[in-house]
């Protein structure tokens, strides 16, 4: 782009020259959309710092990162090095504002690798690529949540340039292999689509970038293996760990496929579309840039991840999939706006809008049955009838015009950005009837802690909990001295956290309160009409919780 | 679904391995692709699970499936052939990915009717499954021992694993989609090999009769079955005539006259049937014992069965092995210990010759001796006698040492039940029975003497005769010897009978003859050379098993039980192969030329048709008609008769971890004598529901199958006393009443679980249970049935 935004926009005549003073300072239109795209990108995962409730991946994370801080033992401690920052930062404040201020941070840089990646994605679609992360809620979470997973998604997409550069200085190789190797698994698709490109094309790194990349994996794995100084615990590779442990623990209420579906349908669909016209056309003959390969590479790696996980809770194959097919999408979106912008409007000025009305009518009568979540009457259903086939109408004929086709792409922004409006704007202000995160630390179990001690202290007595709860106690529990963790009713108990199924131990009265130490958000998954009413009113989930009797002891 | 999909991704992924290796088939190995593809996955699963590289769970195994892909898109990208050969083969993958869907859904759909994982040794089948699937260190668990690793060819079970794992079925189902996996992946490659074997054999004129040899080949291996089902199927409807029996040494099927032995004829339930296909309960078992005090296995009796055995989880392997050889008898230059300069290649030879003895230890030997004599052939070719010799020595020890190396871990913890090489001085195998369980094959194999050995090789036929008389009677000589030292060749002599002796000249006989025509086509450098011999090696493990016997566990009471057993279902594949590829050959030849192929071709083929017979008339036996409610979940049946047992064995898979060691019945049965004490009444615990909890979730117990230890162990004096000692510790947990003693055992066996299920009620009297909820928590109850757990009591520090 040539031209400039400020005082003036148009180039001063010859005469005006010398009669006008210079500008004092030129400010590029392309610089300011980028500053206004990163802006956006920063402003949407401030929020979620100090407003997120504690929950999913972050809540198991941030209980070992603790753990790890106390010097106790605990498979939830991770060794990242992302986690074991943070398990530094919980020896200074109990907080985990400052744990995810410095996710925040490392995530902040992503515009800037974006802006990187403009010779090869496109000015536009570099740009583009970054608005659509921007507005992805599950990388919203996932880029500010202090979960083990912190750095995961700045470092998979700097791993994205640093395997572009035509050059890659040792020193750099062995700091991507040593980032790689102590973040999550984010990056392993990349990795994984990396390699396989290059031995497909018989392009490997010199020897000298191997043994870099080498040197950096080593050293992370040993760190990581000695727990970064926490105790040594046998060969570690946490990317590795995590990308199990995502299949066997409970990080999120939804499933990845669900949370994709909720959260990401448009990236999905937009992507898919780039993805497969990329691919066509190479099939064809045309041979994609390197970038292109690789991102078409990446997304395949990253569809069968999420493919395999779709039904396991975890957010971060969904992340996986919409980084690689945002990039895509943003690219191919840089090159499809200008030729829709020159398409022949001639039909499409008419029949686009005749469509859109007849989307927004179809979606005033299916607003109406989902909220009664119920297909509507048999009149109600002619009218959606009526729409619909309205619309697919004015569609097919602008589509049936070879130089209108390119308009189409109006038709489909539109819904897909306000579904991503959504669903950033949902993550961002941390609403709480949001499914991501989920299932949450509630403040009331702060409120709990509270009181526990107090009663204990005020009984002279030892604090007890049910094992089933030993684990959802540790981080709103922190800093709490010791708590015995029992089966059965030690002596020494003056409070106890038990199971509300078990019978009422002797000498012990329950406090009355409806106590619970985890909140979860049930997902919208029972229908399209159940979908749609969560996006009308998203405050509408059912919430469930983990139940706990709190007893005191009455007799000593 | 998505295990057939995951079986075929590895498939997939594996083509640029398989065109690698074995390029030089028709096919390229497309149809080999899956057994490599997983075998390959497998490899690296237990390698790199070993090294703690990765981590346990179902995100190892796909990583491992990436790890596949990678590999795969190096061999691709190294290899300047792979789009040519991609281009020219693709029909080939599309058909045996084709095959292999076909044969899957068909054998799922059929196991639906019959999905229990129950009797026979299907419950130690599923606990092995079970322990590579959940145990979180490498080499994997023993359940039945805890403390101890698994002690045993336990490879297959890790692959079948593997697919369960990554395709996210549980494994009570998986157990099931492994059998469908292992009889798809059979009989796709056995296609892939015989389809390379038909082309060679019957050159560019015959092409049209090559599918013909493939699907002979998938259905002599996997739906040929005894001939004496004929004989069962007459007898049940009455249709017989006691010299027809007598004559086919089948008179024990006929009803007992007055005064008869019952083990000399049929006293069960008659009528025997009431459809037209024989209604007897497991009826279609007793084709598999037709020689006394030995098993004569096939395939189809085993996919019927439903046994996720090594032996059939190995025939793709196997396949693969044959595969691998039949590569190598093509190939144009000699092979020597310096042809090894690419390691990647003697790397993954490694790892599949490896794999025979780690998946199925019998088949080691027999199938590294074929792909040495592969590669001797094809050494003598191009150099002289004395270099062929030391060039194909060089070879296959540099193979055998790298497959050692790459299985080093298994080695560590296995202890082989081999305890010796015997001659066998036992009653022979009489010719009747023999020719009822081989015959459809060995027929097949046979019509390949009358058209493979042309008019022109006559002159050269008395010496390639005498030069072939060795191959028979060097055994023989052998066993002569043998028997001497072991002291008793005359008893020998005598106790194999005359019956014993024809059958044993029957087999050399036929070994000699293929093994002149296999040197006359050898010589002539024609391509019936490998299928001879095939033959001549499945003849030869017959005759061998004849003569001799491994001895091992069961020796004592059935000498060459396990031999007999294991060398038959190697003979039987191999016979599989050549015998169709000969057996087409022969129908074209006597087609065509109308000699003595035509006499002899067509009976041979009326028997093999008449082996089909045993397959038609089972499946509906063993489904009861196809009239059953169908699943697919192995432990269905325990949820409909028995809910809270199913409920309790779901919680311990949910809620313990894959580690903890659970206390259960020992299995042996105990009951009140009239003096009110406790007596031990029935001590058998193998076959038997002992150690179910462990078997059905993994999970580690002191001690399960006594016998099956004891196989696995060696029958030595302090395993049996350390295995008794740990039945004595289970049953006191349920005898002796005393909660001190009960926390004593728990702490001893570092087990924090007790079981106290539906096995626990019927093996010890209930007035003999201590109160374990007085002392141990109660963590799982569904009626009467609970699971206790010791009590937890720890302090946290949280600051």
């Amino acid at each position: 782009m040539t031209s400039v935004a400020g005082i003036s926009e148009q180039a001063p005549t010859g005469d005006e020259v010398g009669q006008q003073r210079a500008p004092r300072f030129l400010l590029p239109v392309s610089a300011l959309v980028w500053g206004v795209a990163a802006a956006v990108f920063l402003l949407l995962r401030l929020g979620p710092i100090w407003q997120a409730p504690v929950g999913g991946a972050e809540l198991d994370h941030l209980s070992g990162a603790w753990q790890a801080r106390v010097g106790a033992d605990d498979a939830r401690f991770v060794p990242t090095l992302f986690q074991a920052i943070v398990a530094g930062i919980l020896h200074l404040t109990d907080s985990e504002v400052p744990a995810r201020l410095v996710a925040f941070l490392v995530t902040a840089t992503l515009p800037l690798a974006l802006y990187r990646l403009r010779p090869h994605l496109g000015q536009a679609g570099a740009l583009l690529a970054l608005i659509l992360l921007a507005l992805d809620g599950p990388a919203i979470w996932l880029g500010v949540a202090a979960s083990a997973m912190g750095f995961d998604l700045a470092i998979a997409v700097w791993l994205f340039v640093f395997t572009l550069e035509a050059r890659r200085a040792p020193w750099l190789a062995a700091v991507a292999g040593f980032l790689v190797a102590s973040a999550g698994p984010l990056a392993l698709p990349l990795l994984a689509a990396w390699a396989s490109v290059s031995f497909a094309r018989r392009r490997y790194p010199g020897a000298r970038t191997a043994a870099g990349a080498t040197a950096g994996v080593l050293v992370a794995v040993l760190l990581a293996s000695l727990r970064y100084d926490l105790g040594a615990d046998g060969l570690r590779v946490p990317p590795l760990d995590l990308f199990a442990a995502g299949f066997d623990d409970h990080w999120s209420t939804a499933t990845a496929g669900e949370l994709l579906l909720l959260y990401g349908l448009p990236i999905l669909v937009g992507g898919a579309i780039a993805a497969a016209a990329e691919a066509a056309c190479w099939w064809r003959g045309r041979t994609p840039s390197r970038a292109v390969r690789l991102l078409l590479a990446w997304t395949a790696f990253a569809l069968a991840w999420l493919i395999f996980a779709s039904t396991s809770h975890q957010v971060v194959p969904a992340v996986g999939l919409t980084l690689p097919l945002a990039l895509l999408l943003g690219r191919a979106l840089g090159r499809a706006i200008p030729a829709m912008l020159a398409a022949d409007w001639r039909f499409a000025r008419v029949l686009l809008p005749l469509a859109g009305l007849a989307f927004v009518m179809l979606a005033f009568v299916v607003v109406r049955w989902a909220r009664a979540d119920a297909v509507g009457d048999a009149p109600s259903q002619a009218k959606a009838w009526l729409y619909a086939v309205v619309l697919v109408a004015a569609l097919l004929v602008v589509s049936l015009y070879r130089t209108s086709r390119p308009t189409l792409l109006a038709a489909g922004l539109a819904p897909g950005i306000v579904l991503l409006l959504f669903g950033a704007s949902g993550v961002a202000f941390s609403s709480a009837g949001e499914p991501l995160p989920s299932p949450v630390s509630p403040p009331q179990a702060r409120d709990l802690r509270a009181f526990a001690i107090q009663a204990a202290a005020e009984r002279g007595g030892v604090l007890v909990v049910d094992p089933a709860f030993a684990d959802a106690l540790t981080w709103p529990f922190r800093d709490s001295g010791n708590v015995v963790v029992a089966s059965r009713v030690p002596p020494l108990a003056a409070v106890l956290l038990w199971r509300p199924e078990a019978p009422r131990p002797d000498g012990f009265a329950p406090v009355v309160g409806n106590w619970a130490l985890t909140r979860a958000v049930v997902p919208p998954t029972e229908g399209v009409l159940d979908y749609l009413h969560w996006l009308i009113d998203r405050h509408r989930l059912p919430v469930t919780s983990t139940p706990v009797a709190v007893y005191v002891r009455t007799q000593q | 679904m998505a295990f057939w999909a995951v079986a075929l991704l590895l498939g997939l992924l594996a083509l640029p391995l398989a065109f690698a290796l074995l390029r030089r088939l028709p096919d390229a190995g497309a149809g080999l692709a899956i057994p490599l593809g997983l075998l390959f996955a497998g490899y690296g699963y237990f390698l790199l699970r070993t090294l703690s590289v990765l981590p346990a769970g179902r995100g190892g195994d796909l990583l491992t499936v990436a790890l596949l892909a990678l590999l795969g898109a190096a061999v691709a990208g190294r290899d300047r052939r792979f789009a040519t050969t991609l281009r020219r083969v693709w029909p080939a993958a599309v058909a045996g990915a084709g095959l292999f869907t076909l044969c899957f859904f068909a054998y799922v759909a059929f196991r639906s009717y019959q999905p229990d994982i129950n009797g026979t040794e299907q419950p130690m089948d599923f606990m092995y499954l079970n322990t590579t699937v959940n145990s979180p260190d490498y080499p994997p668990a023993d359940p039945w021992l805890s403390g101890h690793r698994a002690s045993y060819y336990y490879f297959g079970y890790l692959q079948a694993g593997l697919l369960t794992s990554a395709s996210g079925v549980p494994p009570s189902t998986g157990y099931n989609l492994s059998l469908g996996y292992t009889f798809a992946a059979a009989a796709t490659a056995a296609a892939s090999v015989a389809f390379a074997l038909g082309r060679w054999l019957l050159g560019r004129h015959g092409r049209p009769w090559v599918p013909a040899v493939a699907a002979l080949a998938v259905v002599m291996l996997l739906g040929v079955g005894s001939l004496a089902a004929i004989w069962e199927l007459l007898a049940a409807h009455g249709v017989y005539t006691h010299w027809a029996y007598r004559l086919a040494g089948l008179e024990w099927l006929l009803p007992c006259s007055p005064g008869q032995a019952a083990d000399t004829c049929y006293h069960g339930v008659l009528p025997r049937t009431a459809a037209w296909y024989p209604t007897q309960f497991f009826w279609w078992f007793n084709d598999t014992r037709v020689i006394p005090r030995t098993i004569t296995e096939f395939p189809f009796f085993s996919f019927l069965l439903g046994d996720l055995h090594p032996h059939v989880m190995s025939i793709p392997l196997a396949l693969l092995s044959l595969g691998l050889s039949a590569a190598v008898w093509r190939g144009r230059s000699p092979l020597t210990l310096a042809s090894h300069r690419r390691p990647a290649t003697l790397l993954a030879l490694g790892v599949v010759f490896g794999a025979l003895a780690f998946q199925n230890a019998w088949d080691v030997l027999t199938f590294t001796g074929v792909l040495t004599a592969a590669v001797f052939v094809r050494n003598l070719r191009l150099l002289t006698p004395g270099r062929a010799v030391r060039g194909t020595l060089g070879y296959v020890a540099a193979l055998v040492l790298v497959a050692v190396v790459a299985y080093a871990p298994w080695y560590v913890d296995f202890r082989s039940q081999a305890s010796g090489f015997y001659a066998y001085v036992g009653e022979g195998t009489q010719p009747n029975p023999a020719f009822l369980t081989f015959g459809p094959l060995w027929l097949a194999a046979v019509v390949g003497l009358t058209w493979t050995v042309r008019r022109g090789d006559w002159p050269n036929l008395p010496d390639v005769l005498l030069g072939s008389l060795w191959v028979p009677l060097l055994p023989f000589l052998g066993w002569i010897l043998l028997a001497a030292v072991q002291g008793n060749l005359n008893d020998a002599a005598a106790a194999r009978g005359l019956p014993g002796w024809i059958t044993l000249a029957a087999y050399g006989v036929t070994l000699w003859l293929l093994v002149a025509a296999f040197a006359v086509n050898v010589r002539a450098r024609r391509s019936a050379a490998p299928v001879l011999g095939l033959a001549a090696v499945a003849v030869l493990l017959l005759f061998g098993a004849e003569l001799f016997y491994i001895k091992d566990v069961f020796s004592p009471s059935a000498p060459r039980l396990n031999t007999v057993f294991k060398l038959s279902y190697q003979a039987w594949i191999l016979l599989a192969l050549a015998g169709a590829a000969l057996l087409v050959g022969g129908l074209r030849a006597a087609l065509r030329q109308r000699t003595l192929p035509a006499w002899l071709a067509a009976p041979a083929a009326a028997v093999l048709a008449a082996g089909l017979v045993y397959p038609v008339a089972a499946l509906p036996n063993r489904t009861e008609g196809f009239d059953k409610d169908t699943a697919l979940d192995g432990l269905a049946f325990v949820a409909r008769y028995d809910p809270a047992e199913f409920a309790l064995i779901r919680w311990v898979e949910q809620n313990t971890p894959p580690d903890a060691v659970v206390v259960e019945a020992s299995g042996r049965v105990w009951r009140r004598d009239r003096n009110g004490a406790l007596t031990l009444v029935d001590p058998s615990v193998d076959y038997t529901d002992a150690a179910r909890v462990s078997s059905r979730t993994g999970r580690p117990t002191l001690v399960g199958w006594f016998f099956h230890e004891i196989q696995w162990r060696g029958d030595t004096t302090p395993n049996r006393a350390e295995y008794q000692h740990r039945q004595e510790l289970l049953d006191s947990v349920y005898t002796s009443g005393d909660p001190a003693a009960v926390l004593s055992v728990l702490r001893t066996a570092g087990a924090r679980y007790v079981i106290l299920g539906r096995v626990e009620r019927q093996r010890y009297p209930a007035d003999a249970l201590p109160p374990f909820d007085a002392f141990l928590d109660t963590v799982f109850t569904s009626g009467d049935l609970h699971v206790y757990a010791l009590p937890v009591y720890r302090v946290v520090r949280t600051s």
